[in-house]
């Protein structure tokens, strides 16, 4: 227990000694000389105020001295330069840049502008336009397509076999009801075997002529 | 032998006319060409148009 005790107050005392800083006005690399806070100036002579002033204008003159001639400087540069630009567009390769860049503007100018040309509605409408009018307008023997597809439709012509038309390899016109010139009667319809171009407005010429043809819209005056 | 290029002259000018329309100034271009063939097409069958709106122009079966 005395042991213990000792052993206990040892530890204590270099515990002790251990956690006291150690006074910083010793010897080191790092001790502060001086802790005092320094004293505070005197009070500024009216000798010392004018020429702090002094020596602040004078450093405000320099100031806007060396701004000017920094200036100047590059009102000189920018000159130089602006000249030099000058000079480069009336060489030919300034030219050259000229037209291109103009000829740019104009062309992407010109695609702008017919860009927003206005198109009301879209391609369609004049592609239909344009398929309509073919079917009501442009004739072929004497009828329009829309014609001669009511002709079909009606019964009243019927494209015949190359081998079975009459002097008209595109086909001719014949009555199914009455035969005609074809002897086949009433045969499906058959395509004749060479089509060729719609090139003339040929016709079988019907026996009464012609001046049946335009009084009806049918055939039945044609082999009367 | 002759159809055969009449088709294939309108089938490549058709593709050429859809590749321009694929553009925005080709579309501008393309549409105001089919306006304008529409315009030809009636213009030069003006007989067949008013051939329909005349009296007779229309006639029925018999």
């Amino acid at each position: 227990m005395a042991k213990r005790a000792q052993a206990m107050a040892t530890i204590d005392a270099v515990l002790a000694s251990q956690a006291q800083p150690k006074d910083v006005t010793e010897a080191s690399p790092y001790a502060i000389e001086n802790t005092e806070i320094a004293p505070p100036l005197p009070p500024e002579t009216p000798e010392q105020k004018t020429q702090r002033e002094k020596f602040e204008t004078d450093q405000k003159k320099i100031q806007k001295a060396r701004e000017d001639l920094l200036g100047k400087e590059q009102a000189n540069e920018e000159k130089k330069r602006l000249a030099e630009e000058e000079a480069k567009q009336r060489s030919l390769e300034g030219i050259a840049a000229n037209v291109a860049t103009k000829t740019g503007e104009l062309l992407h100018g010109g695609s702008t502008r017919i860009a927003n040309l206005p198109a009301p509605g879209t391609i369609a409408t004049p592609l239909i336009l344009l398929i309509l009018f073919f079917f009501i307008l442009i004739q072929y023997g004497g009828f329009s397509r829309l014609q001669w597809l009511w002709l079909v439709l009606t019964g009243n012509a019927y494209v015949l076999d190359a081998a079975n038309a009459t002097g008209n390899p595109q086909g001719s016109l014949s009555n199914p009801n009455q035969g005609g010139n074809n002897s086949s009667g009433n045969q499906p319809i058959i395509l004749p075997q060479q089509p060729t171009l719609p090139v003339g407005l040929t016709l079988a010429i019907p026996p009464n002529g012609m001046s049946n043809l335009s009084k009806s819209g049918t055939l039945d005056g044609i082999f009367a | 032998m002759s159809a055969i290029q009449w088709l294939g002259a309108w089938l490549l000018f058709i593709l050429i006319l859809v590749a321009i329309a694929q553009t925005e100034v080709g579309n501008r271009i393309t549409y105001y060409l089919l306006w304008l063939a529409v315009v030809f097409l009636l213009v030069s069958h003006y007989q067949e148009i008013t051939s329909i709106f005349a009296l007779g122009g229309i006639t029925g079966n018999g």
